[in-house]
């Protein structure tokens, strides 16, 4: 049971990742094009995610405690 | 029916601690860093802060153009400025939660006061920082907010004219107010490291900051508010004008809600009344320690010829009660007998509370009314009262 739902942590997280990645795009497509409140609202989210992204792995014991 | 009050908002804190332990890692929990939070979020204020201040102009006519031309013309400037408002509002929720949190989980009191105390001053001093930050933008709700302070000041009886005169830097608004304000701003924020220190001197394993996840989360959420709400000023103040209503920021400026309601006077009062109320609510239970059953025994004592200088003590100590200083002689047991430290306990610290006799594997601690035979006559007793029920 325990093994599965770390699967779907890892799973989730990739997604995440994924999201993450997007953001990247659009703090580019932001710099680039002067719509600088979109690419910082994009490195927001890039960072709320990156969090979340640390907590998955806590929870899918990937990670150890501090 | 204050006290069962109180027990029971440690009970609903408690519960709560326990249910976001259920969804995240337990050492990722928000709520045990609630100070650390805030001192996170006071850091970036500070860095956001220096960053405006390189653009700022304190004076009547500079002031509002040189807030537009950082948030319009200054690449990312409306970024920084939103995110030093909205880091504002989240360093006083962050304090306002450790207030609550300590006061209802009953760490408040004792040899805590000094925290509490300390953390009282942090509070209003970081409200008055935060309510001059909204003087400086110099648009028609600074005017309104200087207009309705002044009031309030000088109804203060005897000193009320020279508070106004030091508040605004002179007899009236004047070329000297707008340095005056940055001044109100930016003294009391350093004044709040030295305030920070006070907060943290008595304490050993002080969580002065969060782990790195909320860190990320926290940043990561004032740059989401900053470019999804960015911080916008009103129009600029006129001079000799009376504007009328203002956006309320109801983390720093809901006494001037009252003072609209009722008097400017009233409101500072109230305001005082809450800070003075504040600062005296570790003194507010009548019992005695010793009626709480605390402080009944005795502070720490080192048994000289049994401590090695190995300092397990001084770092489980969590009130800083423990020194270690050269040792002037060598201990008598075997393992105290090379020892180059020695463990001092400064009684006015002490609370009393066991740790270090826990924390000490070579028998070198006691409480002097809580010593082994003590404990083994109390087992006994309880056992004496028990075996007629046992049998």
């Amino acid at each position: 049971m325990t093994e599965d739902r770390s699967s779907w942590y890892v799973a989730l997280a990739g997604f995440l990742a994924v999201l993450a990645l997007a953001c990247v795009a659009l703090m580019v497509y932001g710099e680039w094009f002067d719509r600088r409140l979109v690419a910082s609202g994009a490195m927001g989210v890039l960072l709320v995610l990156y969090a979340a992204i640390v907590v998955l792995f806590r929870k899918a014991r990937l990670t150890a405690e501090e | 029916m204050y006290r069962r009050l109180l027990l029971a908002l440690q009970s609903a804190t408690l519960r709560l601690d326990t249910w976001v332990n259920r969804v995240l890692p337990q050492d990722f929990n928000p709520l045990y860093y609630t100070g650390g939070l805030a001192n996170l979020f006071l850091t970036i204020l500070v860095v956001s802060g220096i960053l405006i201040f390189l653009y700022y102009e304190p004076s009547l006519e500079g002031a509002y153009a040189s807030v537009e031309f950082l948030t319009h013309h200054v690449p990312y400037g409306v970024v920084f400025r939103g995110i030093h408002r909205y880091a504002a509002d989240a360093y006083l929720v962050a304090i306002l939660l450790h207030l609550f949190r300590n006061w209802f989980t009953d760490r408040y009191r004792e040899a805590r006061d000094s925290q509490w105390l300390s953390g009282m001053f942090l509070l209003v001093v970081s409200g008055f920082a935060g309510f001059t930050g909204y003087l400086l933008v110099w648009d028609e709700r600074s005017q309104l907010l200087t207009s309705l302070t002044t009031q309030a000041l000088r109804s203060v009886p005897l000193i009320g004219g020279w508070l106004e005169r030091v508040f605004l830097g002179g007899p009236g608004v004047s070329d000297t107010t707008l340095p005056r304000f940055l001044f109100l701003h930016i003294g009391p924020a350093m004044t709040l490291y030295v305030l920070l220190w006070w907060h943290y001197v008595r304490l050993r394993h002080p969580k002065i900051w969060p782990p790195a996840v909320w860190v990320l989360f926290s940043l990561g959420l004032l740059f989401i508010l900053a470019s999804a709400l960015p911080a916008a000023s009103g129009p600029p103040a006129q001079p000799g004008a009376s504007p009328e209503g203002f956006q309320v920021d109801w983390f720093f400026l809901w006494p001037y809600v009252l003072a609209r309601w009722t008097a400017p006077g009233w409101a500072l009062a109230l305001v005082v009344a809450l800070v003075v109320y504040g600062m005296v609510i570790p003194y507010t239970l009548r019992e005695t320690p010793e009626q709480r059953g605390l402080r009944a025994l005795g502070q720490a004592v080192v048994v000289e010829e049994n401590c090695t200088g190995c300092e397990l003590c001084y770092y489980d100590c969590p009130y800083n009660a423990i020194y270690m200083v050269p040792s002037p002689y060598p201990g008598k047991s075997r393992a105290a007998a090379n020892r180059k430290l020695l463990a001092v306990v400064v009684d006015s610290r002490c609370v009393e509370c066991g740790i270090c006799i826990g924390a000490c594997p070579f028998e070198a601690l006691e409480l002097p009314r809580m010593l082994d035979k003590d404990v083994q006559q109390r087992i006994r007793r309880g056992a004496g009262a028990a075996a007629p029920v046992a049998s």
